[in-house]
């Protein structure tokens, strides 16, 4: 039984004895009219394809009740700015950065900001 | 009193999550595909803007890049659809007990008791779809009804994100008028055979006598006939209820075309342990060792043999395997997919016969490698440990079996309660 290389001529498939169809797709295949340019991405953790979302550092606390809390972020201009409170946290989509998560609405420094916890040990938010 | 029963359905929903993580490809085709390197290269689903350019599951990729060229295919990534399908349930949770899955991306919910607290089924299922959207990202098409059936005809009526109430008023002209294809378990076969008795709608089959159907498609047929009137009564699941394992199996299309013994001999081991040791997890034993193998052409047949002591040990799974194999192909043809089967499921230490012709000590000493095996795997991972006959062709072996397993439902699944 030969093995199956990727050059089959038209008789070999007949004699495979494979329908017209089939055999019309698999001679393109074989042919090398596929194509797959451009348009098959694999995308990594990190998917920075998508600017506006920004995974940024952050220190939390687990209290003993099994509360997870953030105290402090990381910009990504290196300054560190500490989470005064947490105003309340849900399950929320961010369409414009492209994830989903827990959704820490957190006052920083009298601003609001919205920290997601992606749920696999990530922390992001939306670059405005 | 009549039920309220919700069927809620995710719009192309591995699409769907895609599109939700990739802002930036918003406005384009999309779709899901798999590996073509390792010979998963079909479209799984699409968003609608790649759906309408005629991008189809189970197409080819290329063929489906023919059809829409600037398509943008992307791998799937399975952990983030569970975990989006196991959040859409908690969500489901909050209104009901009775959330039956019927595969990650549809769910009945059984609102019935809800209603006196919670609000009436309309209600709940704009809540349900509200929140999901803002909490998830994604849609879902709800269908709203008295039974399973009306409730899924509801869901797959208009898409996406809609709801769709089908009630004693209007259920003539919704769903008695739609072709009878759209009646869940009539597929082609059915249809066909519906087709030249003259039922064109559901309405149709409705409205035919009862022992018509019966007579051309036995019990079936008075079960699609109260499909069609919306008289089944098949509930929704208890959450947590366990389903009986009737069978447990893996089965694999190789990245390359099986060509020798040799080949089908690693790839069968390869799946006879993963069968073996998710028998084991379960406490099962089986006598009954199926395969199906499926050559190039995408013909296939499967073979079983019952043998003479239940068994959860993978060297005799594969041996079995081997040996139906061996008898029952004669290659014609390269082949493409195998997979190996063990039914007639039993409790481990289920009292059985013990065989003349299997020397216990052997059985044991297997059966103690096979566990010291799923030991070390648990431990240090699949690739810790393998049988020598895979390096031989490291390519071809080197999946594990049980990374992969989709656990299909049947409507029928806990047996039929339809009432009929």
């Amino acid at each position: 039984m030969p093995h199956t290389d990727t050059n089959i001529s038209r008789d070999a498939l007949r004699s495979y004895g494979m329908q017209p169809a089939r055999q019309e797709r698999r001679q393109k295949e074989a042919e090398g009219e596929r194509d797959y340019s451009g348009t098959f991405r694999v995308y990594g953790d990190e998917e920075t394809a998508n600017p506006a979302k920004v995974y940024v550092d952050v220190l939390a606390e687990f209290s003993k009740e099994g509360v997870l809390r953030p105290c402090r972020i990381t910009w990504e201009d290196g300054r560190r700015y500490m989470i005064d409170r947490v105003k309340k946290c849900e399950r929320r989509a961010s369409r414009k950065a492209g994830g989903m998560g827990l959704m820490y609405t957190c006052m920083v420094g009298g601003q609001e900001v919205n920290l997601f916890y992606e749920e696999n040990m990530k922390w992001f938010v939306t670059r405005k | 009193m009549e039920r309220v029963i919700l069927h809620s359905d995710c719009n192309c929903f591995y699409a769907s999550v895609e599109m939700l993580h990739h802002p930036e490809l918003a406005g384009k085709p999309l779709a899901v595909g798999g590996d073509p390197e390792q010979r998963h290269g079909i479209i799984l689903t699409a968003n609608y803007i790649a759906k309408r350019a005629g991008v189809k599951t189970g197409t080819a990729l290329w063929e489906a890049r023919q059809a829409c060229p600037g398509l943008v295919i992307v791998p799937p990534r399975m952990d983030l659809y569970l975990r989006f399908s196991n959040l859409t349930r908690e969500i489901y949770r909050e209104y009901s007990d009775l959330v039956e899955s019927y595969g990650l991306d549809e769910c009945w919910i059984d609102c019935t008791q809800s209603e006196a607290c919670m609000g009436n089924g309309p209600d709940l299922a704009a809540e349900i779809s509200a929140r999901i959207k803002r909490e998830l990202g994604i849609t879902v098409s709800i269908g709203v009804s008295w039974n399973k059936i009306y409730a899924k005809f509801g869901s797959d009526y208009r898409k996406p994100d809609a709801i769709t109430v089908i009630d004693r008023d209007n259920y003539r002209d919704i769903v008695w008028e739609s072709p009878v294809e759209d009646l869940l378990f009539v597929g082609r076969a059915t249809s066909r055979k519906l087709h030249r008795f003259g039922i064109l709608t559901i309405g149709d089959l409705a409205q035919t006598d009862p022992s018509l159907l019966k007579d051309i498609f036995g019990k079936m047929g008075l079960v699609l006939s109260a499909f069609a009137r919306g008289e089944d009564q098949t509930p929704v699941a208890a959450e947590y209820s366990e389903m009986p394992v009737k069978s447990i199996g893996n089965s694999t299309t190789t990245p390359r075309d099986l060509t020798t013994e040799q080949d089908v001999k690693m790839v069968l081991y390869m799946l006879s342990e993963s069968v073996a040791s998710r028998l084991r997890r379960h406490g099962f034993v089986g006598d009954v060792v199926e395969i199906y193998v499926r050559d190039g052409d995408l013909s296939g047949f499967s073979r079983q043999h019952k043998i003479d002591m239940p068994t959860n040990i993978s060297e005799e799974i594969a041996q079995e395997s081997m040996r139906l194999f061996r008898e029952n192909y004669n290659w014609e043809k390269p082949i493409r997919s195998v997979g190996v089967r063990v039914t007639h499921l039993k409790m481990e230490n289920y009292p059985y016969q013990l065989s003349l012709f299997t020397d216990p000590a052997w059985r044991e000493k297997q059966l103690k490698a096979d566990l010291a095996v799923d030991e070390i795997r648990d431990r240090f991972g699949f690739q810790a440990v393998r049988r020598g006959l895979m390096h031989v062709d490291a390519k071809l072996s080197e999946e594990d079996a049980q990374t992969h397993v989709v656990h299909p439902h049947g409507y029928f699944e806990r047996g039929n309660q339809t009432g009929i």
